[in-house]
C-alpha cells in the first residue's frame, strides 16, 4: 500500500499503525526498498506495519517525510549501524584496543587509544539522529524508539570468505594493493567493543531526546555478544530476514 | 721566524663582510660533511612547539619519521589536537626542556615515576604529562592503560632510532616540590590548578641543561647504541616569562642557555651535531618573524628545512608513496558498497544464510 491508499480515517488506525524508518539494517525487518522518493509502503507480515523508503543516501526529504506521515503512528527508527565498520572493519596499520565496560579483554599488544577518541570518530555520523527526534517530537505524538543495530560477525576466516563474493570489491581491493586473502581484519572483540559503543551512543541521543531505546534482541546474540550465526545476511555487516523478524516482534511489543 | 695569522687562511664563511653583509647563503651555516639524515634512517624527534614543523617536511621528502603513536588511528582532527600530541613519534607532545626530555625516557624505561602523576578533574583524568590530550582518560582504569601504552611506544621509539632530532625551547619550567618532575606548563594553565606549595618555578641553568642533555644522550645510548643526536634550539621567544625580566631580556637568557648548552654537549660528544634551526631564522637577514614578533613565517621554516636537506642524503623519488592508511578507505568502501548493494538487491535481506 503506497501513501495514495493510506487509511486517511480514525486517529485509532493511526495510533496502530507502526512505521519503520532509517537506514540499511531496517532492510531485515522491511524487506525490499525502492530507491526513490520517500513514500510509505507497507512491509513484512506483520499486520500494520509500513517502511518508509526512499533514496540512498538519506536525504532531508526522507526525514521530512517521516515527520509528516509519523504524526499520531508509532514509529521505529533504525539509525546508521554500520560505523564501526565504516571506519574499522579492516585492521589499521597501527591496530588499537580501548577500554570498554561491555568487553572485559584488552590486546595489549595493539596501541591503546581512548574510548573518547572512538566516540569522537563516530559523533558525526549519529549525531543528525538527535536532529531528526526533535523534528519528530514537534509532530509526533504517538510513541518513538530507536532501534538498535546488528551486533559484528565474530568469525574473521568467515567473513574473509564472505568478502570473496564480492567480485566489485575484490576487483577494487587489488587496485589498492591489497589482496583479500592477506588483508587483516580487525580483531572481532575491538570490533564487539565497537559496536557496543555505538550502541551507547544511539541509546543516550534517544535517552536525551527522551525517546525510547530498543537494543538488540537478546536471543539474536550468541554468548560472546557477537550476531548468531543463523542470523547472517550473506554479506560482512548485515543480519538477514530471520533476525529482522525477532526485531520486528521486540519492536512490536516494546511499542505496544 | 713569523706565520701568518690565522684570519689570514680563514674561510670565507669565517667573515662577516663576506658571508653575511655579502654572499649570505643560509645553508653555509651548517658545518661538518657529515650527512645529517640518510635515506631509512629512523627519525625520532621531540621539542617545543618549533619541533613539530619540520616532521611535514621529512615525511614528504620521504624520510622515514617514527611514528609508533599518532593520530592515524582514529583521524584525530589536528584542530583539536593544539599540542601536536598526533605528530610526534609518539604522543608525549612538546617536550620544552631538557630536564623534562630526560625524565620521559627515565619514566619509559621505569626509572622515574612521578608522584603527582595525574590530575583528577570532573569526569576526566587528566595527565599532567601531557595536560593538553584531546581526549584524556575517563577513569583511572583507563589512565593507567593509556599511560603505560603511551610509554611503551616512547620506549619503543627510543629503541628503534637511528636520528634524534631535539629542538630546545625554555630553560624556564614549572616542577613538582615533592620529586622535581617537570611539567610541559604551568599547572593550572591547559589544565590541573595551580598549588604553590607544590609547584615550583625553575629556571635552568647552563650547567644543568647541559648536564641533563648528557644524561639524556648517555642513558639512549645505552638502550639505544646506533642512534645519533641532533640538537636545534628554537627560535621562538617565550610566551611568557615568571622571572622578574622582561620577555625579550628572559627570551635572550633561555636561547643562550640553550645554545651554549648545545656547544658544550657537542664539544663534550661530538658525534652530538648541533644544527642551526636558531641562527638561520633570528638573524639580521631573515626577516622571518611573523607581526608578532615571535611566530616563524612558512617562509622561514622553509628555509631551515632547505639547509637541513642541503646537508642529508635525500631518499629517493620512489619513497615518496603515500603512506595512507589502505585499511581506512577498504573499510569505508565496503561499508558503502555493501549498504548501496543492500538497497538495490532485495535477495539480501530475504536469503537465510548458510
Amino acid at each position: 500500500m503506497d501513501d495514495a491508499k493510506q487509511p486517511q480515517g480514525a486517529a485509532c488506525a493511526d495510533q496502530q499503525r507502526l512505521i519503520i524508518a532509517g537506514h540499511s539494517h531496517m532492510v531485515a525487518m522491511t524487506g525490499d526498498m525502492p530507491a526513490d522518493a520517500p513514500h510509505l509502503h507497507t512491509a513484512s507480515a506483520f499486520p500494520n506495519v509500513y517502511a518508509l523508503f526512499g533514496a540512498w543516501p538519506r536525504s532531508r526529504d526522507y526525514w521530512s517525510k517521516l515527520s509528516e506521515v509519523a504524526k499520531e503512528a508509532r514509529v521505529a527508527i533504525v539509525w546508521g549501524g554500520n560505523e564501526h565498520n565504516f571506519f574499522f572493519f579492516f585492521q589499521a596499520n597501527q591496530p588499537f584496543d580501548f577500554i570498554s565496560k561491555s568487553v572485559n579483554q584488552i590486546i595489549s599488544s595493539f596501541q591503546i587509544v581512548p574510548q573518547a577518541m572512538v566516540r569522537e570518530k563516530f559523533r558525526p555520523h549519529v549525531q543528525e539522529l538527535a536532529e531528526v527526534l526533535a523534528e519528530l517530537k514537534k509532530t509526533s505524538i504517538g510513541p518513538l524508539a530507536v532501534v538498535g543495530t546488528p551486533p559484528p560477525k565474530e568469525g574473521s576466516e568467515e567473513l574473509r570468505q564472505l568478502l570473496k563474493t564480492e567480485p566489485y570489491f575484490v576487483e577494487w581491493a587489488e587496485k589498492l594493493g591489497k589482496s583479500i586473502d592477506t588483508i587483516k581484519i580487525t580483531a572481532a572483540p575491538v570490533r564487539l567493543k565497537l559496536w557496543y559503543v555505538l550502541q551507547e551512543m544511539l541509546a543516550q541521543i534517544a535517552r536525551d531526546a527522551d525517546v525510547q531505546f530498543i537494543p538488540v534482541a537478546p536471543e539474536t546474540v550468541d554468548e560472546n555478544g557477537y550476531l548468531r550465526r543463523e542470523y547472517w545476511a550473506p554479506d560482512v555487516t548485515h543480519a538477514n530476514a530471520e533476525y529482522g523478524q525477532v526485531m520486528m516482534r521486540k519492536i512490536i511489543a516494546e511499542l505496544s | 721566524m713569523t706565520s701568518e695569522h690565522p684570519y689570514r687562511v680563514a674561510p670565507r664563511t669565517a667573515f662577516w663582510s663576506r658571508a653575511v653583509s655579502t654572499g649570505w647563503n643560509p645553508r653555509d651555516l651548517v658545518q661538518g660533511s657529515e650527512r645529517l639524515l640518510r635515506p631509512g634512517d629512523a627519525i625520532m624527534s621531540a621539542g617545543s612547539c618549533f619541533a613539530g614543523n619540520i616532521i611535514p617536511f621529512l615525511k614528504a621528502a620521504g624520510f622515514n619519521y617514527l611514528q609508533l603513536e599518532g593520530a592515524e588511528v582514529t583521524g584525530t582532527d589536528p584542530i583539536k589536537d593544539r599540542f601536536g600530541y598526533g605528530q610526534y613519534s609518539a604522543a608525549y607532545g612538546n617536550i620544552y626542556t631538557a630536564r623534562q626530555l630526560l625524565q620521559l625516557l627515565r619514566r619509559a624505561f621505569g626509572r622515574f615515576k612521578p608522584i603527582e602523576d595525574r590530575w583528577p578533574d570532573n569526569r576526566r583524568v587528566v595527565d599532567p604529562f601531557r595536560p593538553g590530550l584531546p581526549f584524556p582518560a575517563e577513569s583511572d582504569e583507563e589512565f593507567d592503560l593509556l599511560l603505560a601504552g603511551h610509554l611503551k611506544q616512547v620506549r619503543a621509539a627510543l629503541q628503534a632510532a637511528d636520528v634524534f632530532i631535539f629542538t630546545l625551547g625554555l630553560t624556564e619550567c614549572w616542577t613538582s616540590a615533592v620529586d622535581g618532575a617537570v611539567f610541559p606548563a604551568c599547572p593550572g594553565t591547559i589544565a590541573g590548578s595551580f598549588d604553590p606549595e607544590r609547584h615550583v618555578f625553575k629556571n635552568f641553568s647552563v650547567a644543568e641543561v647541559t648536564a641533563d642533555l648528557e644524561a639524556f644522550f648517555t642513558e639512549l645510548q645505552q638502550v639505544n647504541p646506533k642512534v645519533r643526536l641532533i640538537l636545534t634550539v628554537s627560535p621562538v621567544p617565550l610566551v611568557a616569562t615568571a622571572t622578574d625580566q622582561h620577555v625579550m631580556t628572559a627570551s635572550a637568557y633561555s636561547k643562550s642557555v640553550l645554545r651554549v648548552a648545545c656547544e658544550e654537549m657537542h664539544q663534550r660528544s661530538p658525534e652530538v651535531v648541533y644544527f642551526p634551526a636558531y641562527e638561520l631564522i633570528v638573524n639580521a637577514r631573515s626577516g622571518y618573524f611573523e607581526d608578532d614578533y615571535r611566530s616563524v613565517s612558512k617562509a622561514g621554516v622553509e628555509s631551515v628545512m632547505d639547509a637541513l636537506f642541503a646537508h642529508s642524503e635525500m631518499p629517493s623519488a620512489s619513497s615518496l608513496r603515500s603512506k595512507a592508511d589502505d585499511a581506512a578507505v577498504l573499510s569505508q568502501g565496503l561499508a558503502k558498497y555493501e549498504c548501496e548493494e543492500r538497497m538495490m538487491d532485495p535477495q539480501m535481506s530475504q536469503t537465510k544464510s548458510r
